[in-house]
């Protein structure tokens, strides 16, 4: 008996998607993206139309780097599936199922059904899962569309984008809890709609008012960066002190206490391109440092650490472990170390005791002296940039940089310098002197090195991390507000008299 | 031990409330007890608490006070829901689903397996005349579709108790006919059967026991034979003309009125007999008497009239 009541809250939800003429259409409407990649072909060379008709290089279309093909895909994804999809598809998809509870509490409709021998919230909770069924087949269909597209025409297998099946139904089961309890309250499709799109907005607006604050906060103008007792050899010891206007302190604590409390939508995306970083993990990952290498570009190879050979003898002993090795067809070589920050301890008469940090201008210094007969290459320019670079935006995020070009015998050496976390990583770059420079730009370009300063806040979102950028307390949080959202909708439908 | 009472309503009373008013009472305190086998009528003017009290039975509408019970079970319990079918008055059947879907759907929603819906939908499809248009969406249908359609999902699941609210309300006489044909049939299986309808006619037709509800209340209940009493006025056809029949049995009633054909009179069965006897002795011939009843519609005026008083 209760097979055949569940059985029919499943039949009554599908037959009432599959004749919803918003999801036709809709259904019609995701043939395009897929038709996109059925007819334009990401090749190693060129970018091809209609299966070779019309092709283009990717120099001619103005993409130099040796990664042009993977960067065009990751653009052109992102911009169908999380943009089009991930916004316009959700929205689409709150317009066709808004009326779902309205209709089904309508005087007439709702004494039909709830006469039956099954609780109300099992007919509500059967429409809200309609929804998510509505919105998981539409997104099934774009994605493995896509997916097939990607690997038929372009011969390229994105199995993470399968990953963002599950994200796009993630955001529409939150918004769609929301979007119910509006429809049982007001028996309006439309101020379902209307209110669920600015419910949207709104969690946006906290969260990015948030994101924005924080990340101003680590690096704008209304923080003082006191120097306490500093004394002559320059300590780099800082004391941080918040002298905001109140007002501004009270919404930097009210969007946080916000985004707590709201359900994270936005994490959605940055979700979708973890579980696709899963599937496709980086080359190398230094998640306490916030460094990650995506990929090593197609010409190269990538060597094992033992086979480097430095360019000087100095730098394996001033930049620490091979982390990645990799050598292009061409001849040039790159080399990832790493080595730990050097600290040391003052007590000053108070008693007080301040750790010092290296700082990567000394490391820069060190490097130079040890390079001893090193000269700069023709042509190149030597700037090493230390500390803070107001041009570079957002200067303590990115921490320091700095480069150092020398003649190396008949090798040119490029080494760069980064602060990140409590390590310095350094980039050796080795290329034949006929290479042109370029070429070894391009392949520091396309190594993907992440994170840069607009992943702010994807490099903080991971596991282990404070609740506020935590990725589990993130799902479960949005998951439990909507939950109560059905909850509320649930106990709300139970009462009202029909 | 079984109860033969399928319903018994005791002091139910329900005030629907808008903001921190008093509220408008729809009900005060229905007390009321059916049984097995009947087919049952529920009358009143606008407003009564006709709906009202269906609704409280079936779990749609929450009551203010009073209790009920169905099958011995108190209301909001869905077990005794398994066993009742309902055609709410207005009703909106979904117009993404077929006729057909329709009976399958609300068929499993009452607990029947499809497969057993499936062996019976064609028949009561066909029984209630929407058989060639089964497969066809609701949206489509006419409102004398919707509502036989309507029909037949309050009954494809076998209930023993059905509610049926205006039931040939939209129908077209022969549709009216069919559904009095089912009701009969239902009633002779043992279903019993709940009307609430403005048609007084067909109720006192179909119906064997009614209340009529007013202002919120019971103001009679009883068979229908109750409910349509003798009015007394006896109506006397003879043979002739005579000029004398005021004097010779105006004294024995009250309201004499007389014509070409004979005379009219208000009388017990006593003061009948006196008349005939009367009329005998003055060598009146008779040609017929006829003692005319009080209709449902005559009761139910009245009484609506008396609340207004």
């Amino acid at each position: 008996m209760l097979a055949s009541k569940t059985r029919a809250l499943v039949e009554d939800a599908l037959f009432q998607v599959l004749d919803n003429s918003v999801f036709r259409i809709l259904a019609v409407v995701v043939l395009l993206p897929i038709l996109f990649f059925f007819v334009v072909g990401f090749h190693p060379d060129e970018v091809s139309l209609l299966w070779g008709t019309w092709s283009w290089s990717w120099n001619d279309i103005g993409l130099t780097t040796p990664d042009a093909r993977s960067k065009a895909i990751d653009t052109v994804l992102s911009i169908l599936i999380d943009g089009l999809g991930g916004v316009f598809g959700v929205l689409f998809c709150i317009a066709a199922t808004a009326f779902f509870v309205p209709r089904m509490i309508e005087k007439g409709a709702a004494d039909l059904l709830f006469h039956k021998p099954i609780s109300r919230a099992a007919f509500y909770f059967s429409r809200y899962l309609a929804g998510l069924f509505f919105v998981s087949i539409l997104s099934t269909i774009l994605i493995a569309g896509v997916f097939a597209g990607l690997a038929l025409v372009s011969r390229h297998v994105e199995p993470g984008i399968f990953w963002s099946t599950l994200t796009l139904t993630y955001v529409f089961t939150i918004i769609y809890s929301f979007c119910m309890l509006v429809g049982v309250v007001t028996r309006s499709t439309v101020a379902a709609i209307l209110l669920t799109v600015l419910f949207w907005f709104f969690n946006s607006c906290v969260h990015g008012g948030w994101s924005m604050m924080e990340m101003s906060r680590e690096i704008g103008p209304f923080v003082q960066v006191e120097d306490h007792e500093a004394d002559s050899d320059g300590a780099d010891e800082t004391l941080e002190v918040d002298d905001r206007p109140a007002l501004l302190r009270w919404l930097h604590t009210s969007l946080y206490v916000g985004h707590l409390i709201l359900p994270k939508t936005g994490d959605a995306g940055v979700l979708g391109h973890k579980l696709r970083q899963a599937v496709s993990p980086p080359v190398y990952e230094d998640i306490d440092a916030a460094f990650r290498i995506e990929r090593i570009p197609s010409d190269w190879t990538r060597l094992p650490a033992g086979d480097v050979q430095p360019g000087h003898p100095a730098l394996a002993a001033e930049l620490g472990e091979v982390v990645l090795a990799a050598a292009s067809d061409a001849g040039a070589v790159t080399v990832v170390r790493r080595r730990p920050l050097e600290t040391s301890s003052r007590t000053f008469p108070s008693g007080r005791v301040l750790e010092r940090k290296e700082k990567l201008s000394g490391a820069y210094d060190d490097l130079l002296e040890a390079l001893g007969e090193g000269e700069p290459v023709d042509g190149w320019t030597e700037f090493p940039s230390f500390g803070y670079d107001e041009n570079a935006g957002l200067p303590r995020l990115d921490a320091a940089n700095a480069r150092a070009t020398f003649l190396a015998g008949e090798r040119a050496i490029e080494v760069g310098l980064m602060r990140r976390g409590d390590w310095i990583y350094s980039f050796e770059l080795q290329r034949p002197l006929e290479s042109p420079p370029d070429e070894v730009y391009a392949f520091v370009e396309a190594l993907d090195v992440s994170p840069v300063q607009s992943d702010w806040y994807e490099q903080r979102f991971r596991a282990g991390a404070p609740l506020a950028y935590n990725p589990t307390y993130s799902v479960l949080s949005s998951l439990a507000f909507a939950l109560l959202l059905l909850a509320l909708g649930a106990w709300r439908l139970s009462r009202i008299d029909f | 031990m079984t109860s033969d009472l399928l319903i018994e309503i005791d002091g139910l009373e329900k005030t629907y409330r808008r903001g921190f008013g008093k509220g408008f009472p729809a009900l005060r305190g229905v007390s009321l007890s059916v049984g097995r086998g009947s087919v049952f009528g529920l009358l009143g003017p606008n407003g009564a608490g006709k709906t009202t009290m269906l609704k409280c039975l079936l779990g749609l509408v929450r009551p203010s006070g009073g209790s009920a019970k169905l099958f011995g079970q108190p209301i909001g319990k869905t077990q005794p829901l398994e066993r009742l079918g309902y055609l709410p008055e207005a009703h909106r059947l979904p117009g993404y689903l077929t006729g057909r879907q329709v009976l399958t759907l609300y068929g499993m929603y009452s607990g029947r397996d499809k497969a057993w819906l499936n062996a019976r939908i064609d028949g009561w499809l066909d029984r209630v005349g929407m058989l060639t248009a089964a497969d066809e969406k609701v949206k489509t249908y006419s409102k004398g579709m919707m509502q036989r359609v309507g029909l037949a999902q309050a009954l494809i699941h076998e209930p023993e108790l059905v509610f049926l609210d205006e039931p040939t309300d939209g129908i077209d006489p022969v549709g009216r006919a069919v559904i009095r044909e089912i009701v009969a049939e239902l009633k002779q299986k043992g279903v019993t059967i709940f009307i609430n309808s403005h048609l007084l006619m067909e109720v006192e037709q179909i119906c064997d026991r009614a209340v009529i509800l007013v202002n919120g209340q019971i103001a009679r209940e009883g068979t229908m034979a109750e409910l349509t009493p003798e009015s007394g006025r006896t109506t006397f056809t003879i043979a002739g003309q005579r000029t004398d029949l005021e004097a010779m049995v105006a004294p024995l009633g009250e309201n004499f009125v007389g014509d070409e054909r004979g005379f009219g009179l208000d009388l017990t069965q006593e003061q009948q007999d006196a008349v005939v006897d009367r009329l005998r002795a003055g060598g009146v011939s008779i040609m017929s008497i006829s003692r005319r009843k009080l209709s449902l519609e005559d009761t139910f005026i009245d009484l609506v009239k008396e609340d207004r008083a």
